[in-house]
């Protein structure tokens, strides 16, 4: 059991040091370590390479220089002199050997002829076995053999001897043991070295990945509230986790949406189908009212279908702009978007609803500078902006009979909006630019909008602003009497209370303020050209403020 | 007697569809199942199908397009509960001829089967474009964009000529107000105001001024038609 234990501790301190090895900045590490490791291999094998062929030639010289002690010498003279040179050099390291061509030794400490040497050849190394006899405590113990580099080369004495001249050059391989041990020592220090700081690097990033992977969990399972540590170094992780925060802000900002949506359905759509349900109820009361005359039952009941069709009517609209702002809000296609003049898009709009708005006794009217041409969907901005001038025709107040609107003068520069009983009876589109900015104005003389919706709109906008620092947007909401017309009543001090979208508030509205869904369509395109659109409240009507800029 | 094919799965709302053609005078023939209905639209000759989309076996999208890859070009009404802009513009682009969205009135329905059958006869009939529209003493000439009514001409705006034209081309035949803002406006919502109702009195005043028959007529609740004796 116990030796189960420690097998399992065992695999999870495996695994453990199997997750670190995989982290990045260990591998980081350890492959630069490699790369520092081969490139020491590389240069010293050329420092050896060098040097080993500046020995070889030095050697080769001394070789050289011995031999010229030779020249034109007998073999007696030879012996002698090998003798004498055998016995001055007191580091054993210089090679002599007098033979016969038969191989027997004559003379020196060379006991044969390695195979290596040919006669008056070049020089050549080989591997000299050397035989002689160990003592201890003087007395002969064993034969004992050394095995060590040499070069050397031969010399003909006479027609019947050989001259061998060479050096040991166990030097070289001393040398050679000292680079290898040297590269081994080294590279293992630094293979440890950068392993070591690979993990120390590690550590903490792999702990700071740990804790991110525990919130993770955390939103995972439903609380998009919480935001990844950031902290001051601005690394890597703390690029990916702002990357990630904004996400998550996004997020929560769209299931907050959602949630709204759908207490919105279950709230605003619920009340007219219980009102349907109840009419159709009471048509089942009214057809079995046997008091009731026939013709007069069949009269009222009638009417309940008439009240019926047109609940259920309404609440197709409601349905079908809901849908119509969420397939917006989804429609991240831009297929129709292009360069295009929004004059002619509100001159479309004008010649569509000027006679709608004669019709009311309400004066429309289109006042446009040309703009540089903006990139939008021609389509999608028409829908957005007839919505806004069909809403405003709407809500316009009906003039009296005495006091028609057709006959209602209004005077853009004089700033006089009223007709003369006063009642405000015009609905202005108006396109100008303001700080290279194309800007669209809808001015009304309606009965306004609500104050959620007024909020959300400006809220929205003011949110908007701490992340772009649109400072043409901010001085047209500090200077809106910049404009011709006289804007009175804009609320800064408004209380934001709501940070809903548009069209929930707007289903709740009821009909008393101005601007139906039109309204939450119309910020849904905007939203998806990056268009602002900004509310403020007039005396009497509303001026909307629509800023182009992509 | 026209012959419309009905390719709808929910029984109730086809035995609808069904008897409100069968009251104007068309036959009819239901199949509730997609491979059903594809098989029946190819071996029969229909005037007309209401294809709804969503259907078992076989979708009504995949029955347009084989219709449509079989050279088959029975006008196809498409029926759906999905009424966003993309699933229209798709219901169009995969060959279908008009697309109404679930719930709908029932003049919206027959209006619309009537106006594919209408545009059907007269592609038939009219293979080569006119340049011409004549109706009683009304006259459009369609490249000079003129219009005269008794040898007199009238003044008409872009699209009071547009709607005009719409008009007489689909004489005789009611026109609901959605089908006059979608082919005239392109618009994607319902206009909360009296929208059409006002460009429709404008053009009234035109054409139909006090020497004259009235041409266009209000058929309440529903829409308008076309002509000198209304349905």
């Amino acid at each position: 059991m116990e030796e189960q234990v420690d097998k399992v501790s065992f695999l999870n301190v495996l695994t453990q040091i199997n997750a670190r090895l995989r982290i990045t900045t260990v591998r980081l590490a350890v492959l630069n370590s490699f790369f520092f490791v081969l490139g020491i291999w590389v240069t010293i094998a050329l420092v050896y390479w060098q040097v080993s062929i500046f020995m070889e030639q030095r050697v080769d010289r001394i070789i050289d220089v011995n031999a010229k002690n030779f020249h034109n010498l007998n073999l007696k003279e030879v012996i002698k002199t090998v003798d004498e040179s055998v016995r001055r050099d007191s580091r054993k390291i210089e090679l002599y050997g007098v033979f016969t061509n038969q191989g027997v030794k004559l003379s020196g400490n060379l006991s044969y002829v390695p195979s290596e040497i040919t006669l008056n050849g070049e020089t050549a190394e080989f591997e000299y076995k050397e035989t002689f006899v160990a003592f201890k405590n003087h007395a002969q113990i064993s034969n004992e053999t050394r095995i060590f580099p040499a070069r050397a080369k031969s010399f003909s004495i006479d027609s019947n001897t050989v001259l061998l001249i060479g050096r040991d050059v166990s030097e070289f391989e001393a040398i050679r043991k000292i680079l290898l041990n040297g590269l081994i020592m080294g590279s293992s220090i630094i293979l440890t070295m950068g392993f070591l700081i690979g993990i120390s690097f590690a550590v903490p990033s792999l702990r700071r990945i740990q804790h991110i992977q525990r919130l993770s969990k955390k939103i995972m399972l439903g609380d998009f509230t919480l935001r990844l540590p950031i902290s001051k170094r601005n690394d890597e992780i703390d690029i990916l986790a702002t990357t990630i925060n904004s996400m998550m802000t996004e997020i929560e900002e769209l299931i907050t949406e959602i949630r709204g949506v759908s207490a919105t359905i279950a709230h605003d759509l619920r009340t007219p189908l219980t009102r349907v349900r109840f009419l159709l109820s009471k048509g089942i009361l009214l057809s079995e009212d046997f008091k009731l005359e026939v013709t007069q039952r069949s009269l009222l009941t009638r009417d309940l279908f008439i009240k019926s069709i047109e609940e259920t009517d309404q609440l197709l609209a409601r349905f079908t702009a809901i849908l119509r702002i969420a397939e917006i809000e989804n429609h991240m296609r831009k297929v129709g978007f292009k360069n295009i003049r929004l004059e002619d898009v509100l001159q479309q709009i004008y010649e569509m609803f000027e006679p709608i708005a004669e019709d009311k006794g309400v004066k429309l009217v289109l006042e446009v500078d040309p703009t540089v041409p903006v990139y939008a969907d021609p389509a999608l901005l028409l829908e957005a902006i007839s919505n806004l001038v069909d809403n405003a025709i709407k809500f316009s107040p009906t003039p009296s009979t005495n006091n028609s609107g057709r006959d209602s003068s209004i005077d853009l520069v004089k700033n006089t909006w009223e007709n003369s009983s006063g009642d405000p009876v015009f609905i202005a589109i108006r396109l100008s630019t303001v700080d290279s900015c194309p800007v669209i104005d809808i001015i009304d003389s309606g009965i306004g909008i609500s104050d959620e919706v007024f909020n959300a709109l400006n809220q929205e906008n003011l949110n908007a602003e701490k992340f772009n620092h649109n400072d043409y947007f901010q001085s047209k909401l500090e200077s809106p009497n910049q404009y011709s017309v006289n804007i009175t009543n804009f609320n800064e001090d408004n209380h934001l209370a709501s940070t809903q979208p548009i069209h929930q508030l707007e289903l709740r509205k009821g009909s008393e303020k101005g601007f139906g869904l039109g309204l939450g369509i119309a910020r849904a395109i905007f939203r998806l050209h990056h268009f602002k659109m900004t509310a403020r409240r007039k005396p009497k009507g509303t001026h909307l403020t629509i800023f182009c800029k992509n | 007697m026209p012959k419309v094919l009905i390719i709808e799965d929910d029984s109730q709302t086809s035995s609808e569809i069904s008897s409100l053609l069968v009251s104007r005078g068309y036959e009819v023939v239901i199949e509730t199942d997609g491979a059903k209905g594809l098989e029946r639209a190819l071996n029969e000759n229909f005037d007309a199908i209401t294809l709804d989309r969503m259907l078992p076996n076989l979708s009504g999208f995949e029955i347009l397009q084989r219709l449509r890859q079989l050279d088959n070009n029975v006008p196809v009404l498409l029926i759906s509960a999905l009424g966003l802009v993309d699933d229209r513009v798709q219901g169009l682009k995969a060959g279908g001829d008009d697309y109404i969205v679930k719930p709908f009135a029932s003049e919206e329905l027959l209006a619309r089967v009537e106006a594919l059958m209408r545009r059907r006869n007269q592609s038939q009939q009219n293979s080569v474009q006119l340049n011409f529209l004549k109706y009683d003493d009304l006259e459009l000439d369609l490249l000079q964009r003129t219009a005269k009514r008794g040898g007199v001409s009238i003044q008409l705006m872009a699209k009071e000529f547009r709607l005009l034209e719409y008009f007489v081309r689909y004489s005789g035949q009611v026109l609901t107000k959605k089908m006059i803002l979608e082919s005239l406006w392109n618009l994607n919502f319902d206009p909360s105001t009296n929208f059409i109702e006002v460009h429709i009195a404008r053009l009234r005043k035109k054409v139909d001024t006090p020497n004259f028959t009235p041409l266009i007529h209000t058929v309440r609740g529903v829409g308008y038609v076309f002509g000198l004796k209304p349905k």
